[in-house]
């Protein structure tokens, strides 16, 4: 394997700053929003916002981050080892341990902050339980819960100086995670085989975990999906959607790459994706919509007479924002109208079905800037071969 | 994350044995009655949809909607693009997506006939999602059916205990691959996924971490064709005066299990050993049904359950040290002829006593 360049260092003054900043921002939006206080829900796939709050890599079932209006942060957490990771990462000194779903510990506190009314806005309480919810609800009086997860997506969107170099950490991870799944083209090898490789060199650089839809095969290949026993084929298509978190924060790469001498159909394949994530990198700047970035790759698909393939037929979105998840707000989709603000992280991919050579992948994840942007990878953006 | 290979292969699971279990879990519903029961699923707490279909959830949420009759339906919000790759890979004909899981639902149940719906373990579900299904459900009555699919999988058929023992086997030599040489954590930690995913886990976590400055613990939690094992291991780098009173009471914990013990009675045979050393710690008995969440779902009641002849489970066993650290020692143990046997142990050390 392929050893990649260090990683720049975890600056720690950068993150006290960091923190005092970001817990500030929180405390700005929930005044606009006229809120009492933020109490972000985390089960055990959506830890987001948790992480925002605390700093904390999270491991049991539920979490909670609390930020009152006024006064100290509190997490609430069910098990030591979260225990553990929030007072190792130091942001938030008030950590207590909870038997779920009894939750009279949160309640108790934030009547402590709010007393019988207020108004609290709960982060991924879509998402909560009903023993929780329930719990919850009737312990805090008349205090009106509303949702906060628009508003925490919303804040989460912009990254920081400090959340830009834990990006590009993982930047560094995701490019070697890159050269690793090239490495482990070899007709004949399975496509789990192959993931197998990846993960475990992600995980001997550092990654905390990985996202990763896996392909491969022709043009009959219409989606990506977790890896199966297929045996990778002379000629085949390989395509990888890869998203390692390393420091909490998730790096995407979509590539393709061929074993053996690529295809005429795969060869025009590369061309249609390669121009259409151009016009859509082209598009980025601060102030522009989402929906103008996704508009200028389908733009691409159309000219070529491509544009039925850019529906919801044939594929999701036309990239996306990441972070502490790797699949966060914006969706590029051409009716979002979420405006791109400076210091936004997106990947741009037009991933989709075409008939030239099946489903094709390609994206590369930029931070959103006043003139324009700044690549987050240094992969090369090209049809990729693997020796047969 | 469910990274791993999925597949339906029939030599592990024959012919039939996805649709007995549905059918047993249709009989309790017609014996209710109830005109079908739904089961939420969301990627990190899926194991009674897999149970019953073979669906991996990879990705988001999911509900598996079960009539008193007929074929049982995936509901879900991922994209129609994967439903092949859903037929190929369950039993699964019936493959909806939409954006609102209430909306399936409506149409689900609109096309049975008359009775109430029961949902399983409906307080682990989002309220909002049960408020939803309750407002697309007018004049139905909506039933918890509490842990009906869990209880089933707490007692496996012999070709689930045949693939909880491979699947022990392979969470025992990942960790194993990890323990040996002068490696970094991070190093260990891909040794040990690398191990697992070769050998065709779905899904593996590894937590490898430094316990005091003198040792290190490697554990691993793996999913392998829907059944979770653990793992765990302590490296001693240095004079750490903890891991002999650790191992002393991990073996005695060992010794305790067998078919009736319950967590209280691993708790006092670990206790006399480990109350001299003046450290916090926490022994804990998983069912395999429970790793996935790392017993995270279970209610407190579960806590005081028996262990019965052919269960799997994990003993864990976790030691606060004084640095702010731990360490974990653990095991997947399966109760046969009334006693325990390890099964994340190769031969001559299937049991660490």
């Amino acid at each position: 394997m392929t050893t990649p360049p260090p990683a720049p260092p975890v600056d720690g003054k950068q993150e006290e700053e960091d923190v005092g900043a970001r817990i500030q921002r929180v405390r700005d939006a929930m005044d606009r929003a006229q809120l009492d206080g933020i109490l972000a829900f985390a089960p055990g796939w959506r830890r987001e916002n948790v992480r925002y709050l605390t700093g904390a890599a999270l491991r049991g079932a539920f979490a909670f981050g609390y930020l009152p209006a006024r006064g100290q942060a509190a997490a609430f957490v069910g098990n030591v080892a979260d225990e553990q990771a929030v007072r190792q990462a130091g942001w938030v000194p008030d950590v207590r341990v909870l038997a779920f779903p009894d939750v009279r510990a949160v309640a108790a506190r934030i009547r402590d902050d709010l007393g019988d009314r207020g108004r609290l806005g709960v982060a991924h309480l879509e998402l909560m339980p009903r023993a929780i919810h329930g719990s919850l609800r009737d312990q805090l009086g008349r205090a009106e819960l509303v949702s906060a997860t628009r508003l925490m997506d919303m804040l989460r969107l912009v990254k920081s100086p400090w959340e830009l170099e834990q990006i590009r950490r993982a930047g560094v991870v995701c490019s070697a995670g890159w050269a690793a799944f090239v490495a482990a083209l070899h007709p004949g090898v399975a496509e789990y085989e192959v993931v197998a490789n990846v993960e475990a060199e992600l995980k001997r650089l550092g990654a905390e975990d990985n996202f990763m839809l896996f392909a491969s095969g022709g043009d009959e290949v219409r989606g990506m999906t977790p890896p199966g026993a297929r045996r990778l084929q002379p000629g085949d298509m390989v395509r990888t959607e890869l998203t390692p978190q390393l420091g909490g924060y998730y790096a995407q790469i979509c590539r393709s790459a061929v074993l053996g001498e690529p295809s005429e159909g795969q060869r025009r394949s590369f061309e249609l994706f390669n121009e259409a994530v151009q016009a859509g990198l082209d598009a980025v700047r601060a102030g522009v919509t989402a929906g103008d970035v996704a508009r200028a790759e389908n733009d691409v698909f159309r000219k070529h007479g491509y544009g039925e393939y850019t529906t919801s037929q044939y594929t999701r979105v036309r990239g996306h924002g990441h972070g502490l998840h790797p699949d966060e707000i914006p969706a590029l989709l051409e009716d979002n109208e979420t405006v791109l603000e400076e210091n936004a992280v997106i990947i741009v991919h037009p991933n989709t079905y075409t008939p030239l050579a099946g489903y094709h992948v390609l994206g590369d994840p930029v931070v959103v800037t006043r003139g324009g942007y700044q690549p987050l990878l240094t992969t090369e953006r090209k049809l990729f071969t693997a020796p047969v | 994350m469910k990274r791993g290979l999925v597949v339906l292969d029939p030599a592990e699971i024959p012919p039939g044995e996805l649709d007995r279990r549905v059918a047993d879990l249709q009989g309790h519903l017609r014996r209710q009655p109830l005109a079908a029961a739904l089961i939420y699923a969301d990627v990190y707490h899926s194991g009674d949809i897999t149970y019953l279909t073979n669906i991996c959830v990879y990705w988001n949420e999911a509900l598996l909607a079960v009539p008193a009759s007929g074929g049982p339906a995936l509901l879900s919000k991922i994209s129609r693009r994967v439903h092949p790759w859903m037929r190929a890979t369950s039993n699964l004909d019936d493959l909806r997506s939409g954006p609102n899981l209430a909306d399936l639902v409506g149409q689900f149940v609109g096309e049975l006939g008359p009775g109430a719906i029961g949902m399983v373990e409906m307080d682990w579900w989002p309220a909002r999602v049960v408020q939803d299904i309750e407002a697309a459900l007018p004049g139905r009555d909506l039933e918890d059916l509490g842990g009906v699919v869990r209880r089933r999988r707490r007692a496996p058929s012999a070709p689930e205990t045949a693939l909880l023992r491979t699947a022990a086997r392979l969470t025992g030599q990942a960790v194993t691959t990890a323990l040996d040489g002068p490696f970094t954590n991070p190093e260990r930690a891909g040794r040990a996924e690398l191990t697992a995913r070769l050998g065709g886990a779905e899904d593996v976590s590894v937590y490898c971490h430094p316990s005091t400055a003198g040792a290190d613990t490697i554990e691993v939690v793996s999913e392998y064709r829907g059944y979770w094992t653990s793992a765990a291991r302590v490296v001693a780098n240095g004079d750490v005066p903890w891991a002999a009173p650790m191992d002393e009471a991990y073996r005695a914990g060992v010794s305790a299990l067998g078919r009736g013990v319950t967590a209280e009675r691993v708790h006092d045979a670990v206790d006399g050993l480990l109350a001299p050393t003046g450290l916090g710690w926490r022994a804990d008995l998983i069912d395999h049904t429970d790793l996935e969440t790392d017993g995270g779902y279970r209610w407190a009641a579960d806590a005081g359950e028996p262990l019965a002849d052919a269960s799997v489970f994990a003993l864990r066993l976790e030691l606060d040290l004084p640095d702010g650290s731990s360490a974990v020692l653990a095991d997947t143990f399966e109760i046969d002829g009334g006693t325990a046997r390890c099964l994340t142990r190769n031969g001559h050390d299937a049991n660490p006593e």
